[in-house]
């Protein structure tokens, strides 16, 4: 175990067991043969035991929210299909969209929405090789998180207000 | 995808105001709105640099987390024909809108 921890530290990877003694038994019992010595090597990490980082996380909500919008799309045409055909029909999507139920999805798709926006922009200022030393990244990653749900909520506070 | 992505910064945020401004708004007044031509042309903008960003997302997607040549075959075809098909239902929709 203790060898496990050691070559893992040397070899200078961020394992979850940065953060706690469990994980480095589970994971020199996974990472490391059972033979000869000469078999005992560490294999190669997989993503499951790096420490989770604020920007990994941020980069598979990106990800998420992409394939949310992905579907939201069929909202949109069903919406559009709705209003260009009758007012019946029409009548049948707004009172989805009106119910509660409705209201909560079109929330969610306004956060998602400023969510990949932001996250977006995040990823144009660091393809232009800004903002990417340690600090710069988590304020921006914080700042992006922060943002989508400011946004989200004024967007509502003034859709309800406005109505 | 950079070139749809930077188009659609200033269309969603026209998108959402267009929203925010029908959210209650009853039949009549909503065809009023879509069927004008500005509303109508970001609309349609938003709807093909839209479905053009979302094609390439979920392609990069596919090619990251499917590995087997036939499933990736299907998935990328599902996913041409769903952007076609949504992206035109919509434009069709915004146009009938606007012209009748």
């Amino acid at each position: 175990m203790s060898l496990g921890a050691a070559v893992g530290r040397d070899a200078g990877f961020r394992l979850r067991h940065a953060r706690g003694g469990r994980a480095v038994g589970a994971m020199a019992d996974v990472e490391l043969g059972r033979g000869r010595p000469d078999d005992r090597r560490p294999l190669s990490p997989h993503l499951q035991i790096y420490r989770p980082t604020l920007t990994m996380t941020m980069s598979i909500a990106h990800r998420i929210t992409g394939v949310v919008l992905y579907l939201g799309t069929l909202l949109l045409a069903w919406f559009l299909i709705a209003a260009s055909t009758s007012a019946e029909a029409f009548g049948v999507v707004s009172g989805f969209l009106d119910s509660i139920l409705g209201r909560l999805i079109l929330l969610g798709f306004t956060w998602a929405l400023y969510h990949h926006l932001l996250g977006g922009i995040r990823h144009i200022i660091w393809d232009s090789g800004r903002g990417l030393e340690p600090r710069e990244r988590e304020w921006l990653v914080k700042a992006t998180l922060i943002g989508g749900l400011v946004l989200t909520a004024l967007t509502w506070i003034l859709g309800l207000y406005v109505r | 995808m950079r070139v749809t992505a930077v188009a659609l910064v200033p269309l969603a945020i026209a998108f959402v105001v267009a929203l925010v401004s029908l959210l209650g708004k009853d039949y009549v007044a909503t065809r009023t709105l879509l069927g004008q031509p500005l509303p109508a042309l970001v609309m349609l903008l938003f709807i093909l640099a839209g479905v053009y960003h979302m094609k390439l997302g979920m392609q990069s997607i596919i090619d990251d987390y499917i590995h087997s040549p036939k499933a990736k075959e299907f998935a990328l075809r599902a996913n041409l024909y769903f952007s076609i098909s949504i992206g035109l239902a919509c434009i069709y929709a915004t146009l009938k809108l606007s012209f009748t």
